[in-house]
């Protein structure tokens, strides 16, 4: 296992740990909050594609155990279960795709405690 | 006809509206400008998800307090951009309370950053706000 306590001040996430070929994030809440400015005043929720993008970030983690440089060439799928609010705790987990394709991961992000969202993620080597 | 301000449709309130305006709105299609910013890919693709949503909130009998439901065959061409944004979103067909568009942000070149699909469906906490 290995754990990586992040810069709070550069990175979207407090904790990552990588257990046997899976990524779990735990997202700063301070970050979420952020996300969430103006979306929805009154009634905050994390917007989709920003779950999409820290889903990707997990990801290109993943992938960056076994090539330096890994971009995003496609969302395959990304479909929300239930809305993720900023003041619950958010952990995205990335693992390679099930169907053992190269630079596929599938990807999911957990919010007090069930799955709200899940995608597959298609990477290519970076230019 | 004059076409609204994306921000009086709209949810979303600064920062998080990124769209300035509706260039063009036909049947089946909207078209919206984003103001020149540095953009990251999550940020091109919200701005095609407002975008989708002013186009559904147009449609009668749309859901006016739409979120997003799922992306699909989303092809990411840049992963940021520094400029300015034409975003267009069509609309593909509806499924049960499901709204699916297609999408394309553009640079105002006509280069093709991103591009896809989005479901958006009746946001099921609208009646809860206060």
């Amino acid at each position: 296992m290995v754990v990586f306590h992040v810069d709070r001040d550069a990175s979207p996430f407090a904790e990552v740990v990588v257990t046997e070929g899976v990524v779990h994030a735990v997202v700063r809440r301070s970050y979420a909050e952020e996300l969430c400015a103006g979306h929805f005043p009154g009634n905050p929720l994390v917007p989709g594609a920003y779950l999409a993008g820290l889903m990707a970030e997990v990801a290109a983690t993943l992938l960056g155990q076994a090539c330096a440089h890994a971009r995003l060439d496609a969302i395959e799928e990304c479909a929300f279960a239930r809305p993720v609010v900023p003041g619950e705790p958010i952990v995205v987990e990335a693992r390679p795709a099930r169907s053992g394709e190269p630079r596929c991961v599938e990807a999911e992000v957990r919010s007090g405690g069930v799955r709200a969202a899940r995608a597959r993620l298609r990477f290519g080597a970076a230019s | 006809m004059s076409l609204p301000a994306p921000a009086e449709l709209l949810r979303h309130r600064p920062p998080a509206v990124l769209v300035d305006a509706i260039a063009e709105h036909r049947a089946g299609g909207l078209l919206c400008t984003a103001a020149a910013r540095a953009w990251t890919w999550p940020q091109m693709l919200e701005a095609a998800a407002q975008t989708a949503g002013l186009l559904a909130g147009l449609h009668e009998g749309a859901p006016r307090d739409a979120v997003i439901a799922q992306y699909r065959d989303v092809d990411v061409h840049a992963p940021e951009h520094r400029g300015a944004l034409r975003v267009r979103a069509t609309f593909d067909r509806r499924v049960l309370q499901f709204w699916r568009c297609r999408f394309e942000v553009r640079d105002l070149a006509g280069h093709l950053l991103l591009a896809g699909r989005v479901a958006l469906a009746p946001d099921t906490r609208a009646g809860e706000r206060p």
